[in-house]
């Protein structure tokens, strides 16, 4: 399977099975608990982080042909199967008039529910949007089916909108998310969806110096301004923005050292007012928000239309540097950037590997509440010498951010080893209860 | 009305934990957000308010019966009335009245035990004031240490009675007080006089439960007053001024218009009978409500605007004040039962006047100087305290 | 009555010695007159069969209830939390279970303005955690109660007039620390190193166990420190220059209640009654508010609960009540036709000109809704909006729902999307007049119970995206039994007649009996709810039968 985390011991599945609707994901799963034959559910086309090697044997659960869409326009909700991919997701929302929050130019394989549901943040930033989950559908490890939240109703005698998150009794659909496969099978999700905006302006406020790129965050979340909003260094930024490979290096030296993107949006209602009122005071608080890059104008114009897409060209733009690039996301505040980075480039002096080899991508959270960091250790996969290092490398790293208070809440192969003790063991109680006999993805997260 | 009246009441208590806080919208910090001294302190439930309209409940049905630590609870209050205060921005009890039928049952019952207070319950039958001083000469014994008469009434006449109450009568720690009132009244050429034999308001009476001891005492009272012909009963002792305010009315009525003296006098300030000769040197001070005073009656701003009448000083609020005043600690019989707990109380507010950064924490009550004074000598605080009619009268020098 | 006959005196002292041991003779409690204090609360079922506690005690820190913890695990006995315990259930209604009253624990741990959170110890009240907050620029997002718990509140509830904007509590948890069952301490979310900042993870969400729509009552453990989300605080720093108070008292005379206004200046927060004529055109601009993105509160009052905040006393509500002012807004839409009243804030979080923006909005789609704004110089502006709601939101203000007869319940809590709000609303009327009448409910003397012929109110959640209609209060006088078990009644009948509707049953099981029944409509969900109750609380000394009952089968399914 393509899994490219380097610390992903190379496996081939025992099996594959490409079912096409929850029945079928069910016969699987009720087969696999007669014969404690190991699960391992993957949806997406590509990965990075190690979560659908088959560590002890099994069957791949390929859920890519499962693909349906429904949109529910009333209600603003997406109800999204696994193989759905982030681009045609889109692209449906958008017919309704509405749209689903995206990741960082997501890969054109990645499935949008696994992307969803193993916390890959969205761009925007606005806390008033919420969790973008209201609810799943799951086959547990016993074959059962079970929903989450309101959409656990089966049968009313009213039209009901579904959607609350909440309940029925706890609040399973967290238990599901971030668990890697291990608690059970989704087939289905159903996701909020957000009105289009009619008028959006993309800033850039850039620095050589990433304390003044926090400040500046810092002072916009406080004034709730902006839906995308987004940190990228100059090697990152540079891999989006270049035509060709040939010339990312070049336009990476032009660029500043750090870019803070912020999109400003206006809905339906004097967009124009609005998106002035929001400059205006952006103005007033000193900050030096550009309408494009100086450096590169077109930015402006090829960033616009990405922020809701998907990377569709070859290689990947995390993988243009390089050939390979594995990202290390942990959730860390703001203001210990500079920290973790200085952390990050003593780790790097003991081994030789280049800083400048190292993309950086924050996405605050909730206005600046907190920032998820994305380390990318690019390396060249065909020297296995590099791709060595980067797995040393993201060992040291894991563990030294960590005590600088970096939250690895993906736990992905060394990350699992930061969760504390307390924690873990009540992980594995949980997946004591829900899959007894240990067939769900085994191995990972505890 | 018997506890059994407030049955209703005490059952739809909401347990919303209201008496036990300052308003929310005017609360500034979370050290100073409490306004309940009982449950602060000791923090069973049993010492808030709710608690209490819990035991009463429990007591109307026969769930429960007196023990040691229900007695403690009823006494271990200062009657600050900040429960009530605050239970009636939301809800439908008379929790002042609860408290005080609480104790009355208590006497009646017969468990009224603390030492301390049969001790005081006894000296206020016998003398006429709970502090066990027999000689009734010993109320009018302060006038010697002034420089000039004062009228004994009824022997004398005067159209205005100053009713000093037996703190300011018989406590030294506050004797300078009263002494400043005597003066500023002379200096504003009132026409006043004391009573010969004054007894106490007998609210300590009430408040401990004993009733029947109140009524006898209020009874006398009323007649000795409407006997004397005055026209005006100003007194300095907010528990007096409540008294007469709000209990003696149920038994009889008092003639006189009934005055608290900072009302009085800063009727006089405005009117110009009292001038002001010396002026602070940018004093700084902050100003204690006492509850009976305040929260009971209602009265907040005459001893405000004389603070702001005198020259040089700054005044500065605590953040507890009025409605939401924090207790002194002394009143409802714990200072003599309680001394401990009365001191924490006090301590707690010395400690409010501090965070202000004033030197000087004045207030308008006798009961409320006694426990300042010996909570800041206690702490060896910095802080000064005193009556504001002391300010006053250094201000008309 | 000194002691319950039901306690094994030998086991009894026993436990006491060693509850004496962690805490402190002063911190455990068997006293009749201190257990009698937490025996009962203001529920029908509090009210009932609510019992004595065997003990309370009064731990100090996480430590303190961990050991607790053990030793009701050593001892096989059931232990219960309370915080201050208002509106919910933490009597026992069993007997011979230990009260862990939090009260010491009541610190504010650390409020980090730059990332905006707070850390709080159980004991910490909305008005405290906010009086510091503000001071900083920040808030703590507040239900619209009297005294709550910040932690508390977060795991039961949390439905706040703000959720408009910043959500339910339930999504404003970051991490936190918890004392499992068997007393084990464990930390979610970041504090797995040592920071406060996020609640996610790592992997599974942990969180979920101790939270559904509603808590699991301490069923599965006692949270002891919490980190709750701050937002952004539009006001000004000092939040009491804004607020007038009167006193309670007049001419020495008790005049009953405490008239407080709040004033927040125009250019930071602004305040509107919007006046419909339909419950359907007020959900379709709620809907349209949603769709505009703006607001910062967006809620439906009615009328009873505008004449329990405008009273001063009982009397003064049934005046109020019964003159119809409330019920018609004041004939704002013409003489003695119904009016609903909208309640809209908005808040210049970015700017001023963001106050003139969003109001420019909302003119417009009032207009096109058919609402009419209430005059900002009418009566009941000035008692809704400036004594009421313009502070209520931003700091609890004190619930006024017992001046009608003494105590409320609320009856009925349904979340659903804004566009099925009305119908909902309608239907749930239409059902609680009948409850109420078949129950010897209504009183028509006093203007009948229930809602009074008037509704219940809406509230609204990331921009419309969810609303809930709640109320359907019933109150009663909790001294006239038949009273309190009518009530009952009509809960029970409201559930029976949810499940059977197939209305808001996803997050009835707040209520353990109700497991078994609702469970197979809802895939099963009871069945790992159970296995999940028996792993993290294997001798069943969690508050039991929260969050579901051990002991009894599972209906059909078990």
């Amino acid at each position: 399977m393509n899994d490219l985390a380097v610390w992903a011991a190379s496996r081939e599945p025992v099996m594959v099975a490409q079912p096409k609707d929850i029945k079928e994901v069910q016969r699987i799963v009720r087969w696999a608990n007669e014969r404690g034959e190991p699960l391992i559910p993957v949806s997406s086309g590509i990965h990075f982080y190690g979560a659908t090697i088959p560590d002890n044997g099994g069957l791949i659960v390929d859920l890519s042909k499962m693909k349906g869409i429904e949109v529910d326009q009333r209600n603003r909700c997406i109800n999204i199967e696994p193989g759905v991919r982030w681009g045609p997701l889109q692209m449906e929302a958008n017919k309704y008039g509405l749209r689903v929050l995206n990741p960082l130019l997501p890969h054109a394989e990645s499935s949008a529910l696994t992307s969803i549901l193993e916390r890959e943040p969205p761009l925007v930033w606005k806390s008033e949007y919420g969790e973008r989950i209201i609810a799943l559908e799951v086959v547990l490890p016993n074959g059962d089916i079970f929903r989450t939240g309101s959409w656990a109703v089966k049968q009313s005698a009213f039209e009901l909108g579904h959607v609350v998150p909440y309940g029925p009794g706890l609040n399973w659909h967290w238990l599901f998310q971030g668990a890697q496969g291990t608690l059970g099978i989704i087939t289905k999700m159903r996701i909020r969806a957000y009105p289009i905006p009619s008028l959006q302006r993309l800033l850039f406020i850039t620095s050589s110096n990433l304390e003044e790129i926090v400040e500046a965050t810092y002072a916009l979340g406080k004034m709730m301004v902006g839906y995308e909003c987004f940190i990228l260094n100059n090697l990152y930024l540079a891999s989006i923005l270049a035509a060709s490979n040939e010339n990312l290096g070049k336009i990476r030296e032009k660029l500043p050292a750090w870019v803070l993107l912020i999109c400003l949006s206006a809905m339906y209602w004097f967009p124009k007012e609005k998106i002035s009122y929001e400059e205006e005071a952006i103005a007033e608080r000193g900050i030096e928000a550009k309408l494009t890059l100086p450096e590169l104008p077109e930015a402006n114009k090829v960033l616009l239309p990405l922020l809701s897409r998907v990377w569709e060209k070859e290689p990947y733009w995390r993988f243009r540097w390089k050939g390979r690039n594995q990202p290390l996301p942990f959730i860390t505040s703001l203001s210990m950037l500079q920290k973790h980075l200085d952390t990050l480039h003593e780790i790097l002096l003991m081994r030789n590997y280049p800083f400048e080899d190292i993309g950086v991508y924050v996405q605050p959270l909730e206005y600046g509440r907190a920032a998820y960091c994305e380390l990318g250790f690019h390396y060249d996969p065909s020297r296995d010498k590099e791709k060595s290092i980067v797995k040393e490398l993201i060992f040291d790293a894991c563990t030294r951010l960590a005590k600088e208070g970096a939250f690895f809440n993906r736990p992905y192969g060394p990350m699992a080893n930061l969760i504390d003790a307390s924690y873990k063991k009540l992980l594995r109680q949980v997946k004591s209860i829900f899959d007894p006999n240990n067939i769900m993805n085994p191995g990972k997260v505890v | 009305m018997p506890l059994e009246d407030y049955r209703r009441q005490v059952w739809n208590c909401y347990r919303c934990s209201s008496g036990e806080y300052v308003s929310l919208w005017e609360m500034k910090s979370k050290r100073f957000s409490k306004i309940c001294p009982s449950v602060t302190r000791f923090l069973w439930d049993i010492y808030a308010c709710h608690g209490k309209m819990d035991c009463a409940r429990a007591l109307i049905d026969g769930k429960l019966q007196w023990n040691d630590t229900l007695i403690d609870a009823i006494y271990k209050c200062t009657l600050c009335a900040a429960c009530d205060v605050r239970c009636k921005r939301a809800g439908v009890i008379n929790v002042l009245e609860v408290l005080e039928e609480l104790r009355a049952k208590c006497v009646e019952d017969g468990f009224l035990k603390i030492p301390a207070h049969r001790k005081a319950l006894e000296s206020l039958k016998r003398y006429g004031n709970p502090f066990g001083v027999a000689e009734r000469q010993q109320r009018i014994a302060w006038t010697q240490e002034l420089e000039f008469n004062v009228k004994i009434m009824p022997k004398e006449k005067a159209p205005v009675l100053l009713y000093v109450g037996s703190m300011y009568a018989l406590e030294p720690i506050v004797r300078e007080t009263i002494k400043s009132i005597a003066r500023v009244l002379k200096m504003a050429e009132v026409n006043f006089g004391l009573i010969e034999n004054e007894i106490d308001d007998g609210l300590y009476a009430l408040q401990l439960g004993e009733r029947g001891l109140f009524e006898e005492i209020a009874e006398k009272n009323i007649k000795i007053f409407n006997e004397l012909g005055i026209q005006t009963l100003i007194t300095p002792d907010p528990h007096a001024y409540n008294a007469f305010k709000r209990y003696y009315p149920k038994i009889g009525k008092i003639e006189a218009k009934v005055l608290h003296v900072t009302e009085y006098l800063q009727e006089l300030i405005e009117c110009g009978k009292i001038k002001f000769k010396a002026s602070f040197n940018r004093l700084t001070v902050t100003y204690h409500d006492p509850c009976n005073l305040g929260r009971v009656c209602g009265l907040y701003e005459p001893p405000r605007k004389i603070i702001e009448s005198l020259r040089g000083v700054e005044f500065n609020e605590m953040e507890r004040i009025k409605n939401n005043a924090w207790c002194c600690g002394a009143g409802g019989g714990v200072m003599a039962a309680y001394p401990e707990f009365m001191a924490w109380t006090a301590n707690e507010r010395i400690e409010e006047a501090e965070s202000t950064g004033s030197s000087i924490l004045v207030t308008s009550c006798p009961w409320c100087e006694y426990a300042f004074k010996t909570a800041v000598e206690a702490k060896k605080s910095h802080l000064g305290v005193y009556n504001i009619i002391e300010l006053l009268e250094k201000a008309c020098g | 009555m000194e002691k319950e006959d039901f306690i094994d005196e030998e086991k009894h002292e026993t436990i006491k010695r060693y509850l004496e041991a962690i805490l402190g003779p002063e911190y455990i409690s068997d006293d009749p007159a201190i257990l009698e204090c937490y025996a009962k609360d203001s529920s029908p079922s509090g009210i009932l069969f609510g019992k004595r506690p065997e003990f309370v005690v009064l731990p100090g820190s996480a430590e303190d209830v961990a050991a607790v913890v053990r030793i009701c695990n050593r001892f096989k006995k059931p232990f219960i939390t309370g915080a201050l315990m208002y509106q919910s259930t933490c009597t026992p209604l069993r007997p011979g279970y230990i009260l862990i009253d939090m009260k010491r624990m009541n610190k504010i741990i650390e409020i980090n303005e730059k990332d905006m959170y707070a850390v709080v110890e159980p004991l910490v009240t909305f008005a405290e955690l906010n009086a510091e907050a503000q001071k900083r620029g920040l808030f703590v997002q507040t239900p619209p109660a009297g005294m709550s718990s910040v932690l508390a509140n977060h795991l039961f509830a949390g439905f706040t007039q703000l959720s408009w904007r910043f959500g339910i509590s339930t999504r404003n948890i970051l991490a936190f620390e918890w004392v499992l069952p068997t007393g084990e301490i464990v930390k979610t979310g970041s504090l797995n190193s040592g920071s406060w900042i996020w609640g996610e993870g790592p992997g599974p969400d942990l969180r979920g166990l101790i939270k559904g729509l509603f808590g699991v009552g301490s069923g599965l453990g006692i949270v002891t420190k919490m980190a709750v989300k701050l937002h952004r605080w539009p006001g000004p720093r000092d939040f009491t220059k804004c607020v007038k108070s009167s006193s309670p008292y007049v001419d020495n005379a008790w005049k009953g209640g405490w008239r407080m206004e709040f004033n927040p200046p125009p250019d930071k927060i602004r305040n509107y009654i919007i006046a419909y004529p339909s419950i359907e055109k007020l959900c379709e601009a709620i809907k349209k508010l949603g769709e505009a993105e703006i607001c910062a509160s967006v809620a439906h009052l009615p009328a009873w609960f505008m004449c329990c905040e405008s009273a001063q006393s009982q009397q003064e509500f049934w005046d109020l009540w019964n003159s119809n002012y409330y019920q018609t807004l004041g004939d704002i839409l013409g003489p003695g036709i119904p009016a609903y009243a909208l309640f809209v804030t908005i808040a210049g979080f970015t700017s001023p000109k963001q106050l003139d923006y969003e109001e420019k909005v909302l003119t417009k789609i009032v207009e096109e809704t058919g609402g009419k704004f209430v005059p900002k110089d009418s009566r009941i502006y000035y008692e809704m909006i400036t004594c009421y709601f313009a502070g209520e939101i931003w700091r609890p203000a004190g619930a006024k729902n017992m001046r009608p007869r003494g105590s409320f319940v609320p009856t009925r809590f349904i979340f659903e999307s804004v566009e099925n709000a009305a119908r909902i609303y309608r239907y749930l009327y239409k059902w609680t007049v009948e409850a109420a009448s078949a129950h010897n409910l209504l009183y028509p003397s006093e203007g009948g119970l229930g809602d009074f012929g008037h509704f219940g109110l809406i509230a609204s959640y990331d921009f419309g995206h969810m609303i809930h209609v709640a109320g359907f209060n019933m109150y009663y006088d909790q001294s006239d039994f038949e009273q309190v078990e009518n009530v009952r009644k009509v809960m029970k009948k409201g559930l029976e007649d949810d499940i059977e509707k197939g209305i808001g049953v996803s997050y009835a099981p707040r209520i353990p009996e109700v497991h078994a029944v609702v469970g197979p409509m809802l895939y099963n969900y009871h069945i790992l709810l159970l296995k999940v109750k028996k792993t993290l609380d294997p001798n069943n000394i969690a508050n039991p039968p929260f969050p579901i009952e051990v002991n009894e089968p599972l209906g059909k399914s078990g």
